[in-house]
């Protein structure tokens, strides 16, 4: 999920506890906005902190003035290949570069894991802007856009898209050996490990603790932590929830993504009206001027009128219009896509949907799990957040 | 009949907004500040009247002043450097392209300000009585957000050691952080020892404070730069989807009305937390929704102070109307509606006109002379309505925007960076800073 929708659900989940709310109105306490930080701690580690710990074992930098996509293609697969050679839970790391070529003009390259054909597919692009806008006639010709380099091992690969590298920083793989022989393919393998882990929550909530001497201030750390790991598991990539007991990152639930432009604006959406509610229920102890509608009325009864209804129409709305609409044309682009970077997108449809069924498809009871919890400590909190 | 009078005083608005916009620099609040010379200038104006002269001024301001951003590189909060579309689409021969773009994102903006009108009087003051004993967390809130998603831009550090990648990454987040906090030193300093008589506040110290942040920094990098801007491409036909005009105008919208509504909180800084909110992406939905953010940031909040049953005093405009004429009535929010409607429409037209006029002569220009000659209206702006303090308060100013374009980190730092002080303040923690600092 972005980065607001952790922040904004962290600090929702505070708005329960009534003495938060109380001190926030009264003596203008700023405990709350530990919900928000702490929400988003799990991402502030990994990216500003963890990422730079990570050890590479293979290193591509490309000269961007001599692209040479086999050469990359090559070097990725040789390390599949060692990873084939390794002992069952042995990673190779390779970080891949962005190829800097002005201020704002990037030398855009991808990579694709071909599972059918056993093949690392490296493709060159034409020169980007750091939102992915290609430069028109910078395309390489045909014979140096393309290189393709074979592997030995079974491959996993629960990403299933070519990985566009454009600007800012390039992103890192990691090849995991299996215990039955595969290789499995995990993207920015720093992200969601340690970072993410209640175990490393609850350090924080204890430190906060004991700095405090306050219960509450861990509660306030802990939680919205707790609901940033939950609300990663309900993507494709999962947490590694036990750090240091439990070694590997888990699968996610596969519900949603992380950037997607439905479930982000619905949380953010929904957590704003839940702030509200919380806002409505709290401010009627102090001053009947600051309450907007009757503290008895049914909580669900306005989550009814207030979120259900209108996130319902436009559900619909954004079901029918994704359903009906395939694939958009690029609008915004200087010029037509075009280049290798079309030709990656059409060229590789078919093996997109061959991956796409080979994900790992969490069991159903999981996938409510993944749902409920969040819910269940919302209703836990709502029942009994306003006499803590 | 006797209502078409007030759009005839809109129309003087628009045309005098419109004239405004395009000099370089010139912020929203020296607009307020000719608000006040009109007060003190003609006091037997009808009221009601010189508040539709406002209204066509602001709507005026909030559509026209894309120009200035496009074409002259001096743009005002919720706009950023390097990777900000305009100068992008005008160096591709798109500056008129994207100047409409912009346009059409206010007139959505506009549309949808419609659409709630009926509903405004309902809707906006629960947002009031609940978020009131609410508001230092919220707006601390906003700026923690700001601070903690400023991420490290490395650009693909090759340091060979662990400590060498994080020294990378952390230089543009530890620019970021200091942007900040010298913006916010600046901030305190300014408003708690004000350098100009307080009924000059606005024109004295906000207006130099900002053109230095923004518009000098801009100015003198593109003079530097000595790059020259091609021949520009009129036409009628844009590469807009439906999708980017729809995502990008309800964002900008969300972003714009939330920072219309809470104190301290720039356009900008609004925008980037809507779109933040809604994943938008791409360079179109950045220009639609920037121009419907800044359109409903500066109408919205003049709106609020007209909705029945409500009138929040918001932002500058509708702290300068309030001392001439308080809104009462529904007819009168009704008008304002109207005027605001049909201002749209009309300043959306004069920017077709302004940019088409601007796009065949800006080539023919050195984009150096241009660039320069707009520090030179900066300066003489500032000299007019600041003396050498303000001359002062821009050069420190300017030096603070430089550092954020030189480590391109993000602008809203400075924004909230200045107004932290007074978040600070709300939820009684500045006494002891200013203290230390003795400048009480």
């Amino acid at each position: 999920m972005k980065g607001v929708t952790h922040f904004i659900m962290g600090i929702t989940a505070l708005t329960f506890i009534g003495s938060l709310m109380r001190g926030a109105v009264i003596e203008d306490s700023l405990i709350v906005v530990l919900g928000g930080i702490f929400g988003l701690m799990p991402d502030t580690l990994d990216f500003k902190f963890l990422v730079y710990m990570e050890k590479h074992d293979v290193v591509i930098d490309p000269d961007p003035h001599d692209m040479r996509p086999k050469e990359i293609a090559g070097k990725l697969a040789e390390a599949i290949d060692k990873t084939g050679t390794l002992k069952p839970g042995k990673m190779v790391k390779v970080q891949l570069h962005t190829l800097k070529l002005g201020p704002d003009l990037w030398q855009s390259y991808s990579v694709f894991f071909n599972k059918r054909r056993n093949e690392v597919i490296v493709n060159v692009g034409p020169h980007v802007t750091m939102s992915r806008v290609p430069s028109p006639g910078t395309e390489p010709p045909p014979d140096k856009a393309l290189g393709v380099a074979k592997y030995a091992p079974k491959l996993i690969d629960t990403y299933g898209k070519p990985s566009e590298i454009g600007g800012f920083s390039g992103p890192s793989f990691g090849f995991l050996k299996k215990k039955d022989g595969s290789v499995e393919v995990v993207f920015i393998p720093f992200h969601r490990r340690s970072g993410h882990s209640l175990t490393l929550g609850a350090i924080f909530a204890l430190i906060g603790y004991l700095l405090t001497g306050k219960p509450i201030i861990a509660v306030a750390i802990f939680i919205p932590w707790t609901f940033h790991i939950i609300l990663d598991t309900l993507g494709h990539m999962g947490n590694n929830l036990f750090w240091p007991i439990t070694k590997q990152r888990t699968s996610g639930l596969y519900l949603t993504s992380a950037n997607n432009p439905f479930w982000n604006p619905f949380i953010v959406y929904s957590s704003m009206a839940l702030i509200l509610w919380n806002m409505n229920r709290f401010n009627t102890d102090v001053s009947s001027l600051y309450m907007a509608f009757e503290p008895g009325t049914s909580v669900w009864l306005y989550l009814f009128l207030v979120v259900v209804i209108p996130w319902l129409i436009l559900g619909t709305i954004y079901f029918l219009y994704t359903s009906r609409v395939k694939e958009e044309k690029p609008t915004e682009v200087l010029a037509p896509m075009a280049g290798a970077a079309a030709r990656m997108a059409t060229e590789l449809e078919e093996p997109r949907y061959e991956d796409i069924s080979e994900r790992p498809k969490p069991s159903l009871i999981w996938r409510i799990l993944g749902i409920a919890v969040p819910a269940i400590i919302l209703i836990v909190f709502a029942m009994y957040g306003g006499g803590w | 009949m006797d209502s078409l009078i007030y759009f005839l005083y809109a129309f003087v608005g628009i045309l005098m907004g419109s004239a405004l916009s395009i000099l370089p620099g010139l912020h929203i609040y020296s607009i307020a500040a000719i608000g006040v010379f009109f007060i003190v200038s003609f006091p037997s104006v009808d009221p009601l009247g010189l508040s539709m002269v406002f209204t066509g001024m602001l709507v005026a301001y909030a559509i026209v002043n894309a120009i200035t951003a496009t074409f002259m590189g001096a743009p005002d909060d919720s706009l950023r450097y390097m990777i900000f579309p305009n100068q992008k689409y005008l160096m591709a021969g798109r500056g008129y392209e994207a100047s409409i773009i912009g346009g059409m994102g206010a007139l959505g903006a506009m549309m949808i300000l419609l659409l709630i009108a009926p509903i405004a009087s309902y809707i906006f003051p629960i947002f009031r009585k609940l978020t009131t004993p609410h508001m230092p967390w919220i707006l601390i809130g906003c700026v923690v957000y700001l601070l903690q998603t400023e991420w490290p831009k490395d650009w693909g550090s090759r340091a060979k050691t662990r400590f060498g990648r994080l020294k990378d990454g952390w230089a543009s987040l530890s620019a970021g952080w200091l942007v900040f906090f010298l913006s916010m030193m600046m901030g305190f300093v300014l408003l708690n020892m004000p350098v100009t008589s307080i009924d000059k506040a606005m024109q004295g110290m906000i207006m130099p404070a900002f053109s230095g942040f923004v518009a000098v920094p801009w100015v003198l990098t593109n003079a530097a730069a000595r790059f020259k801007v091609p021949k520009q491409n009129i036409k009628n036909t844009f590469y807009v989807s439906k999708k980017d005009m729809i995502r990008g105008t309800t964002t900008g919208f969300l972003g714009g009305m939330f920072s219309a509504h809470e104190p301290m909180i720039s356009a900008g800084v609004g925008g980037l937390l809507a779109g933040h909110a809604t994943v938008t992406g791409g360079d179109v939905q950045f220009m639609v929704s920037g121009s419907a953010a800044r359109f409903t940031y500066y109408v919205g909040a003049f709106f609020l102070l007209w909705v029945p049953f409500l009138h929040l005093i918001r932002k500058g405009l509708a702290n300068i109307t309030v001392t001439v004429f308080s809104p009462r009535s529904e007819s009168e929010f009704w008008l304002l509606v109207a005027v605001v409607a049909v201002s749209a429409v009309i300043a959306f037209l004069f920017l077709i006109v302004i940019s088409r006029f601007i796009s065949k002569i800006i080539p023919r220009y050195s984009y150096r002379k241009v660039s320069l000659g707009v520090l030179a209206v900066i300066i003489i702006l500032v000299l007019y309505f600041s003396g050498w303090q303000g001359l002062i308060i821009l050069t420190i100013a300017s030096g603070i925007g430089l550092t954020q374009i030189m480590f391109r980190t993000r602008w809203a730092n400075i924004m909230v960076g200045f107004f932290f002080p007074i978040m600070l303040s709300m939820a009684g923690l500045s006494a002891p800073i200013v203290k230390m600092l003795g400048i009480y």
